[in-house]
């Protein structure tokens, strides 16, 4: 190679320091006389100290925390998948003869000798019936037709001569050989008629659906699969399961709805309620909507909802796109967004929304990254303290759905197996129930709508995940059915909360409501258009978020009986 | 040959001491963090991927032998976990709004052109020419970014790189060589 040529490759190197002694003094003699090369020094040099310039950015401060709380939680999950893995596995003595060992070979063969077994088997089995049946042989005595409950009608009759033989030669051939062989001779119009025959009524009892049990067999294998820490979310993950769940209108219309709410999304990952409110709408005051982290959340649900996670599921990109907006938008002390652009009550909404969202894309993903947000967001939430004490008239109505959604949002995240706030959420439920029993009972009216508020009662009933309270039930269920779902009198908010009080209730009350609001969404889903796919909102609340805000909430209420 | 934190490394294989644990986080999360900055551009995709380096490191600390320098050990597994990364990333479907605009030839706007370029991430102190760097950096090939960046902003030694990559000492070389002849190239203006 050209001694000069030489000289230049090793100048980078010469500037990093990485150039051993005897070819350093090499090089810088030949710099000494080289002005070319003396050119390339100073412009390497000068690049990388422009490189060494560029600033480095510093870690979160609660960096180290979020670390330890992610690993644990790895570890937990790692632990978890061996002691699966070692149950899986069939411990072969050591002592067992290696022909005995359930090698693959072993496998191998003993499915060929079953396989030789049961074609052996079936041959002649098969050789069997095809044997032509040869009713002529003689000595073999055969009755005309045996009548049940008629013993008489046996009458031996020899077929080989057609004429009656000696009864007691008869019976001492039975007694001596094989028993009567019955044949199928054709019955008389008589014989059809006096037959009795037992038919047992048809009846179509499916096998009840194979949920989220922990230590199913499907939990197992789902977890195998998935590397998923929880079995809460098996359900949304299988089609099939869901299309049996909720029937083949409710599929349709919710993938529909979630082609709308994807065809909607912002470049940036976000939703947002202002571009499907109405313009100069004089119901909602500027600023007073909800805000677009919450809007966002809203529509992550309904496709986390479906079982669509940022890398799973049809809609995985815009899962993705929406929760890293999400968590781009929290700030340090674990707020998803600016409480100072809203009211307090709608912050703490849009709060409950994102930190339910993030929770749920911790627990279907199992994925370390979406842990730490939730926490936080979680936190945060946990802190806020409502006013929802029902004695002495002093109840902050506009707390109400903050407070319901807060407890909502705080067991959402203890199903996603994240560190929770059980005794706030049990607090709250506590608090709920009592109202409800209270003289002056708590109630969310619901403004725009001619559908009875929503009880003390019912919102103590929406944390997922919680056992159904059996009396608080019986106590609303029979309100629910006097106003079933109807697109004319009620709204999304209603439509949610009592479909999770139905589902919970379960038997023939929750056939009726979901039919009826199939029914009623499947009707008013917008059918084309730039809406197609869509609901519009039909109570107040609901139109604090929009359109998308309506068919998030429209979605999440049919995905309720695999949600 | 593996240094103290090899030292601390171990001492936690052997104990489960969680705090020692914490002091390696500590150490190791800046570094970290701008090594993923410097190949993503992402503050939030840095600290994602940083953080699972860790929990990995965290559960598996049973297969950690003490062979070379922890540092080597972190950044392999980093590497790793990057190129894992990258796939992942390069598979993930490009889908296009119905919403969105379509251009003249029928083509439709795509979201990933509209999503807000990375450098407006960068810090407000940044100067132009480390600007014309960051762009000029993405321009080089996957393995010539690795080397220069272990080089340049971890202070790697060559012999530490080749190492960690699992290269020969020739190979880091001569990719650090081409590494800087091609960003010369690129920036040829600004630094001028």
């Amino acid at each position: 190679m050209d001694k000069h040529r030489q000289y230049q490759e090793d100048i980078v190197s010469y500037l990093m320091g990485e150039l051993d002694d005897a070819s350093r003094s090499a090089l810088e003699r030949h710099l000494a006389s080289c002005p070319a090369c003396r050119r390339r020094v100073q412009a390497c040099r000068r690049l990388l100290e422009s490189a060494a310039e560029t600033p480095e950015i510093e870690p979160p401060a609660d960096f180290t925390q979020r670390v330890m709380s992610a690993a644990r939680a790895a570890q937990r999950r790692h632990t978890y998948h061996e002691q699966l893995r070692q149950a899986a596995r069939v411990p072969q003595p050591v002592d067992t003869p290696l022909i005995l060992r359930k090698t693959l070979s072993y496998r191998l063969a003993r499915l060929v000798v079953f396989a030789s077994v049961f074609i052996i088997a079936l041959i002649t089995i098969s050789s069997m019936f095809d044997q032509p049946r040869q009713p002529n042989q003689p000595g073999r005595h055969q009755p005309a037709d045996i009548r049940p409950g008629d013993d008489s009608a046996a009458a031996p009759y020899d077929a080989a001569e057609g004429t009656a033989v000696d009864t007691t030669a008869v019976a001492a051939i039975d007694a001596a050989a094989e028993p009567p062989t019955v044949v199928d001779a054709p019955p008389s119009v008589d014989d059809i008629a006096s037959l009795h025959i037992e038919v047992p009524p048809l009846t179509l009892d499916l096998p009840p659906i194979e949920l989220a049990r922990p230590g199913s067999a499907i939990e197992e294998l789902h977890v195998l699969r998935t590397n998923a820490p929880n079995p809460a979310y098996i359900a949304r993950l299988d089609w099939r399961v869901k299309k049996r769940a909720v029937g083949y209108e409710a599929a349709f219309a919710i993938r529909r709805g979630l082609w709308w709410l994807a065809n909607n999304q912002q470049p940036d990952g976000r939703w947002t309620a202002s571009d499907s409110l109405r313009p100069g709408s004089s119901e909602i005051e500027r600023g007073k909507t909800l805000s677009d982290e919450g809007v966002t959340a809203a529509a992550l649900l309904a496709m986390l909802g479906d079982g669509h996670t940022p890398r799973n599921g049809s809609f995985r990109a815009h899962v993705a796109r929406g929760v890293q907006w999400l968590r781009s938008r929290q700030q340090p002390d674990g707020s998803i967004g600016n409480s100072e652009n809203t009211t307090p009550e709608l912050f703490i909404v849009g709060q409950a929304l994102a930190t339910a969202a993030l929770a749920e894309t911790y627990g279907i993903t199992g994925e370390s990254r979406y842990l730490a947000s939730a926490q936080r967001a979680a936190d945060r939430l946990a802190q806020y303290e409502p006013k929802i004490a029902a004695s002495g008239g002093s109840i902050a109505r506009k707390q109400i759905a903050p407070a319901a959604l807060r407890m909502a949002a705080l067991a959402t995240v203890r199903l996603a197996r994240v560190d929770n706030h059980e005794e706030t959420v049990s607090k709250t439920a506590k608090a709920f129930a009592k109202a409800a029993s209270s003289s002056t009972a708590l109630a969310y009216p619901l403004e725009g709508t001619s559908a009875p508020p929503i009880t003390a009662g019912m919102l103590s009933m929406l944390a997922p995940g919680s056992a159904p309270d059996t009396a608080a039930l019986a106590g609303e269920v029979p309100r629910l059915r006097q106003h079933l779902p109807d697109w004319s009198r009620n709204g999304q908010v209603y439509w949610l909360c009592g479909t999770a009080i139905a589902h919970k209730a379960g038997g023939d009350f929750w056939q009726q409501w979901n039919q009826a609001l199939v029914q009623t969404l499947v009707r008013h889903q917008q059918k084309s258009g730039a809406d197609g796919g869509s609901w519009s909102p039909k109570d107040r609340d609901t139109r604090l978020g929009g359109r998308v805000l309506a068919t998030a909430l429209a979605i999440l209420a049919l995905e309720t009986p695999y949600r | 040959m593996s240094g103290p934190d090899s030292e601390l490394m171990l001492e936690f294989q052997r104990t489960g001491d969680e705090a020692l644990f914490e002091e390696i986080v500590s150490k190791y999360q800046k570094p970290l963090i701008n090594f993923f900055y410097r190949l993503m551009w992402d503050r939030t995709e840095a600290e994602d991927l940083a953080q699972e380096v860790f929990c990995r490191i965290f559960v598996h600390r049973k297969s950690y032998e003490a062979k070379a320098k922890f540092s080597t050990y972190l950044f392999r597994i980093a590497r790793n976990l990057w190129i894992d990364h990258s796939r992942t990333q390069g598979k993930q479907p490009h889908m296009t709004s119905l919403s969105m605009p379509v251009h003249q030839d029928g083509r439709g706007e795509e979201l990933i052109d509209t999503i807000p370029a990375p450098q407006q991430e960068m810090p407000e102190s940044d100067t132009q020419v480390a600007r014309r760097l960051q762009n000029a950096l993405e321009q080089l090939s996957e393995e010539q970014r690795l080397v220069f960046i272990l080089a340049k902003d971890q202070k790697m030694k060559y012999a530490e790189i080749a190492d960690t990559l699992r290269i020969p000492l020739g190979t880091v070389r001569s990719r650090m060589h081409s590494a800087v002849q091609r960003l010369q190239a690129l920036l040829r203006n600004a630094l001028d």
